[in-house]
């Protein structure tokens, strides 16, 4: 196996062995950038320089034994609206052209501080939203990679970068981890700060991660979770052991949402029900489940609730900067600024409603399972269809998508699970048991 | 009032604030998400919401 198709977790064990340098690992996923970035374009920008300054310090610290956490010399991305001190951090977007942070997003900081170097900034379409990053699918350059992690999930799926940082407000970080071919975790909400991340809500803005394997994302979360009095909906909730839990696999009892299923094309239906079926022969209990009644407002209320959210946190820019707004983000402002205050409430209301409807299900179940999506990454540039992210985003439950197969294009197709409030220690170690059952996902053949 | 009515009315609504505080040009370049807005309105003012049920600001406090 080449350096660049190392996971993080397996690229720490082999620097720690001292079986590979930092430097050589940088190098060679410069070089795999140089390669099938021109084609792919993930990156918003490659810290070359800064990157192997920090490979070559931290390749001088292993040298005096000295590691400074569990990802001591591996690279690591982060999608375009998290602060990084000192490299331009634009978010797609003309308004905040040359903007150069002088901190870390605490998201970045933390990982940088278990040792692992910041390579670079991954496209994002403008502000999170839908105006589209120039990113495309490994799996089929005609395709999205989804958003608006766009560059997040192109770079770790062509295997640019192992791990990558993403965020997630309506569906932006599970979602184009699925049409990538990658596990994505969506933590419950306020698991991760969010502090030195542009926002788009200050209910909904979740931090989330991407890799190529269960426990890659476990090591990731295990390092950026915890409270950050920077971030005033950041949890005091105990950090688990995420990393110890995906050891503990066991066959779950799955609480399967047929919902999901009715919405989804016969291709989608086919290959999740295949795998469902592989899962329940190797041991795990699945029933059909129907969603509460408060399903039906909640993609109303999602909405309701992050566009006045958008038009406040734009507020001041807007009104300096409003044609520099791509036409997305730019209507995106605008009816927020229009959406009266009574159906702000009243969606907020129907969040507490449906989290309170929702927890008969999860205490019934391990997890909860659905396809990742209606239909693999459609071509073109539009994001992709985010209905099946929403509930879990409005409601602030966690979520994690697995890749269960390939549709019959060719393109990766995951399905995804659900689990309680703050318990991604058994949601990680569900995904990794499914994982063990399912295989990886495979590796894309467009680049 | 049935949910199609109460769409057509909050679109109404919406053109009409969209053109007073964003002018004319704009009101009619929002007009596909004024269509969206409404629909999420009318949603959310039929869904029978339990009386005495909070907003949720954030997540719930930790297990």
């Amino acid at each position: 196996m080449s350096p660049h198709e190392l996971g993080a977790a397996d690229a720490a064990r082999a620097l720690r062995r001292k079986e590979l340098s930092p430097v050589d690992l940088v190098d060679a996923l410069i070089e795999r950038i140089d390669k099938v970035d021109a084609r792919v374009q993930a990156w918003a920008l490659v810290d070359r320089d800064g990157a192997h300054a920090a490979a070559q310090r931290a390749a001088e610290e292993i040298a005096r034994g000295v590691l400074r956490g569990p990802l001591h010399g591996v690279p690591f991305g982060a999608k375009d609206i998290f602060y990084s001190a000192g490299l331009r951090t634009e978010a797609g977007s003309k308004v905040m052209a040359d903007f150069v942070p002088t901190y870390d997003a605490r998201s970045v900081a933390r990982i940088k501080d278990a040792g692992a170097i910041l390579l670079g900034k991954l496209h994002t379409t403008e502000f999170a939203t839908t105006d589209p990053a120039p990113t495309r699918n490994p799996w089929n350059l005609a395709c999205t990679p989804g958003g608006s992690s766009s560059g997040s999930a192109a770079a770790v799926a062509a295997c640019m970068i192992p791990l990558a940082l993403g965020s997630q407000t309506i569906g932006s970080n599970v979602r184009p981890a699925s049409y990538c071919g990658l596990v994505g975790l969506k933590p419950t909400f306020g698991r991760i700060s969010t502090h030195g991340v542009m926002a788009l809500s200050y209910t909904q803005d979740h931090v989330g991660l991407m890799a190529r394997s269960v426990e890659d994302v476990a090591l990731g979360l295990q390092i950026a979770a915890g409270h950050d009095p920077g971030d005033p909906s950041s949890s005091r909730a105990p950090v688990t052991d995420y990393v110890a839990a995906i050891t503990r696999r066991s066959a779950p009892r799955i609480g399967l949402l047929r919902e999901f299923f009715a919405r989804a094309t016969a291709d989608v239906v086919r290959v999740t029900s295949d795998a469902v079926e592989r899962l329940a022969r190797a041991g795990a209990v699945v029933d059909e489940v129907k969603m509460p009644a408060s399903f039906r407002a909640v993609h109303a209320a999602a909405y309701l609730i992050t566009r006045p959210d958008t038009a406040s946190i734009h507020a001041e820019r807007y009104a300096q900067k409003a044609d520099l707004y791509r036409p997305g983000i730019r209507a995106s402002i605008e009816l927020g600024m229009l959406i009266p205050g009574d159906f702000y409430v009243r969606a907020l209301r129907i969040r507490s409603q449906f989290r309170r409807e929702m927890l008969p299900l999860l205490e019934r179940y391990d997890v909860l399972l659905t396809p990742m999506t209606p239909a693999p990454a459609p071509e073109g540039t539009a994001t992709g269809d985010p209905q099946f992210q929403v509930p879990w985003s409005l409601s602030g439950l966690p979520s994690i998508t697995v890749p269960c197969g390939l549709a019959a294009s060719g393109l990766p197709l995951g399905f995804q699970l659900v689990i309680g409030m703050f318990t991604e220690a058994r949601l990680l170690g569900a995904a990794a048991w499914c994982e063990d059952v399912l295989g990886r996902g495979g590796a894309p053949t467009g680049v | 009032m049935g949910r199609d009515e109460l769409r057509a009315k909050y679109a109404t609504e919406l053109r009409a604030a969209a053109e007073r505080r964003l002018g004319a040009a704009r009101a009619k370049a929002l007009e596909p998400n004024i269509e969206d807005a409404a629909r999420w309105m009318a949603e959310v003012a039929t869904f029978p919401v339990d009386l005495d049920e909070p907003p949720a600001f954030y997540a719930e406090p930790a297990p």
